[in-house]
């Protein structure tokens, strides 16, 4: 078989190669033409100008799951803005079930499935305080808003502050020494504990600052991974040649950090920052679960407490809609963020442009 | 008093051994005899002993912190007042039995002492500790149960269902094996899916069990982890309806647990094991292989994946160590009396006392296995140089 096409690749090879050399022969006016000079056309480029971010938007949205994604945060965002309107129970006031169908929910006594009204169904007795016989569908969407908010506002300070940090970090050689020992110290307790610990201390402002203090408590200690990797990266690129003559050229420390190593690093940042709201929303999970998040009390609901709640005492195994509602959605938000994340990390990296 | 001469023994030992190669690496001493230059000035050894330097170090930095956050959570007059203070308890009782108290649980003496002395109590050599109760009525103190330890975590107080003034220890080694026990186990699922799964994903690299894989890895990063343990509870508890609580003679009932945490691990180790696999692909010496006529299997097993199993070692010591300390939210999930259910007992009772023998225990742990990590990583992998490593 091979034998076959190398004898065809060699014919056509001789073929071409006589074609040439007899069109060399023929007189060559024939094959090229005077065009003459123009003046309005010396400054035209007829290559197509390079713009990074429409390449990047380009590359993006070959994806068909990135207008998946984008499309199903856009539809998380308008719940969370108009969900509690469609179906408007206040949750903290309204009881929606209560006062509108306080007869149904008494005929089922603890649990009361999806309806016409409910359309996630009601918070089972299980769930404490005043949650029980409020209406799910509005409990989840007022969830959402607050863990969405927490997770754009964490992902910002995370983000900033990472990149800041990281910058300094891999620049300035003396503060390597101290940020790789308090890396070491971070990575030797677990997240949790130290939350644990640090809400021991906070609790009692909880009342008054609430959300400052749950961003401070994710953000602690969230900005030191990023912080590392601009780092790495940073010390990685810190001696190619440009970045040397960029500085015997007497470049400020500031021109060097904003103008040689942030651009290197824009993937690396737009992907980071991508991912990092959906980390801080899973995070905002877990202290939930240990009751470290706002008190619902307070009146400030998040997902994680629609969760922690809804599995309390193993309910959901005997009435399934307990758990689907938040999971419903807490799941594609999350997988929403985090493969935008991903995709934007292979869009917005030069090397995979052509 | 035999237990403190063994101590200081063999802490004199470990303490000349190390002066001694350090003083054979610099030359100093038998800087001409290879024989002896050929085992105490081994780069191995070096490494192993400057990276416990840096080890000593973070562990200290952990110990303060804990230590300060933990005064601060839980001011000791505090606690004295509400322990002790009532209407028939005079000024002078009071204050004995405060101090006591104090004394028993390190609270006594300035901030300076009690930082020496929580060291002194942490630090693995051999010390006794007793009970010390106090007879209100006839206000002398008794000394009892006097034992010998080699880190003393202190003592419980104000533990709903355990007496006060157990030995830490004693709370905690019983979880930690029931921990280790379904961790261990866990460990195994983990590392015996994972790297297959790795292997095929990257053997059938852009085909469709890469893509399910890959699928299934992202997930698992996204998905909160309370919300992700759930889905997998529902599906093991309802739908192969395995029991729902942990006993710990029924086998049937570790299984719920080991399978989240190895289904989840899975995924992290495939993703690694995947990534260098894909990366080692492109490298000379498969090309060189391949160019020379070996086989794609024996390509992929015999030179791909040996290399690429070298980074993936240095995570193995901090699995089975990590084992130990078994997973938060899994025991709580399925009430598996470890480590992780004291956890939310300390913070449910707020009792920081107990909290920070839990973060003393997690921050050796992890100390032990990232150190264990990088020299097991130092003997596996040939290309790390010792000289400057870190």
């Amino acid at each position: 078989m091979s034998e076959i096409k190398k004898d065809l690749f060699r014919e056509f090879r001789e073929e071409e190669t006589i074609q040439i050399e007899d069109a060399v022969e023929q007189n060559v006016s024939e094959l090229f033409k005077v065009v003459g000079t123009s003046p309005e056309n010396i400054e035209k480029l007829d290559a197509v100008p390079f713009s990074y971010w429409k390449i990047t938007f380009k590359a993006l949205f070959k994806k068909p799951f990135v207008i998946v994604s984008i499309v199903m945060i856009l539809l998380v965002v308008f719940f969370t803005v108009f969900g509690p309107l469609i179906n408007f129970y206040p949750p903290v006031t309204g009881h929606g079930v209560n006062a509108i169908q306080g007869e149904k929910f008494g005929s089922s006594p603890y649990y009361y499935g999806p309806n016409s009204v409910n359309w996630f169904g009601v918070c089972g007795i299980n769930m404490g305080g005043w949650f029980a016989g409020t209406d799910m569908w509005s409990c989840v969407w007022q969830g959402a808003r607050l863990s969405l908010l927490l997770g754009v506002v964490v992902a910002l300070i995370d983000t900033v502050l990472g990149i800041i940090i990281g910058a300094a970090w891999g620049y300035f050689r003396w503060l390597d020494p101290i940020l790789i020992e308090f890396r070491n110290f971070v990575n030797n307790i677990p997240t949790l504990l130290l939350d644990i610990l640090l809400m021991q201390l906070l609790m009692k402002y909880m009342a008054q600052y609430g959300f400052i203090i749950i961003v401070f408590l994710l953000c602690a200690l969230g900005w030191l991974g990023l912080a590392s990797f601009v780092r790495n990266q940073i010390i990685i690129i810190r001696n190619r040649e440009y970045n040397i003559a960029s500085q015997t050229l007497g470049s400020s420390s500031w021109t060097m950090i904003s103008h040689n190593f942030l651009p290197y690093l824009v993937s690396v940042i737009v992907t980071v920052v991508s991912t990092a709201i959906p980390s801080a929303i899973s995070a905002e999970v877990g202290l939930a679960y240990f009751n470290l998040s706002f008190r619902v009390s307070d009146g400030d609901i998040t997902l994680g407490q629609v969760l922690t709640q809804a599995v309390k005492d193993n309910a959901w195994m005997n009435h399934p809609y307990l758990l689907l509602g938040p999971m419903i959605v807490m799941v594609p938000l999350t997988i929403a963020f985090f493969y935008l994340g991903l995709a934007l990390s292979d869009a917005t990296d030069p090397k995979t442009h052509r | 008093m035999g237990s403190y001469l063994i101590g200081y023994t063999i802490i004199g030992v470990i303490v000349l051994f190390v002066v001694f190669s350090i003083l054979v690496k610099r030359r100093i001493l038998f800087g001409n005899t290879p024989s002896v230059q050929k085992i105490f000035a081994h780069p191995l050894l070096h490494y192993s002993i400057r990276r416990i330097g840096s080890a000593i170090i973070s562990v200290t930095l952990a110990i303060l912190v804990t230590f300060f956050l933990v005064r601060l959570a839980q001011p000791a007059d505090q606690t004295c007042i509400t322990k002790f203070a009532g209407p028939r308890v005079t000024p002078e009782l009071f204050a004995l039995q405060c101090n006591a108290w104090k004394k028993e649980m390190g609270f006594n003496g300035t901030i300076f002492e009690q930082l020496w002395n929580f060291f002194y109590s942490i630090f693995p050599f051999p010390k006794t500790l007793c009970r010390v109760t106090l007879d209100s009525m006839s206000l002398t103190y008794t000394v009892s149960d006097c034992r010998n330890f080699v880190v003393d975590l202190g003592k419980i107080t104000d533990l709903p269902g355990v007496e006060d003034g157990t030995y830490v220890i004693d709370y905690m080694l019983p979880r930690m094996a029931t921990s280790f026990k379904i961790g261990i186990i866990a460990v195994i699922v983990e590392l015996g899916l994972g790297y297959p799964m790795g292997v095929l994903m990257a053997k059938y690299k852009d085909a469709i069990f890469d893509k399910i894989g890959l699928a299934y890895i992202i997930s698992i990063d996204a998905i909160p982890g309370v919300a992700y343990y759930y889905i997998w509870m529902a599906i093991l508890c309802g739908l192969f309806a395995l029991p729902r609580a942990y006993s710990a003679d029924n086998f049937l009932s570790w299984l719920p647990a080991i399978l989240t945490m190895g289904f989840t691990g899975m995924a992290g180790i495939a993703m690694w094991v995947r990534r260098f696999m894909v990366d080692e692909f492109t490298s000379d010496y498969v090309k060189f292989a391949r160019a020379k006529g070996l086989s794609e299997n024996r390509i992929m097993f015999t030179h791909v994946l040996r290399n690429a199993i070298v980074p993936l070692v240095r995570s193995i010591p901090a699995a089975i160590i990590g084992a130990l300390l078994g997973t938060y939210f899994l025991e709580n999930i399925y009430s598996i009396n470890g480590i992780g259910a004291a956890l939310l007992v300390a913070n449910n009772t707020k009792n920081a006392l107990l909290l920070q023998a839990i973060i003393i225990i997690s921050a050796l742990l992890s100390i032990i296995s990232y150190l264990l990590g990088d020299i097991v990583t130092a003997m596996v992998d040939p290309r790390v140089s010792f000289s400057n490593a870190d």
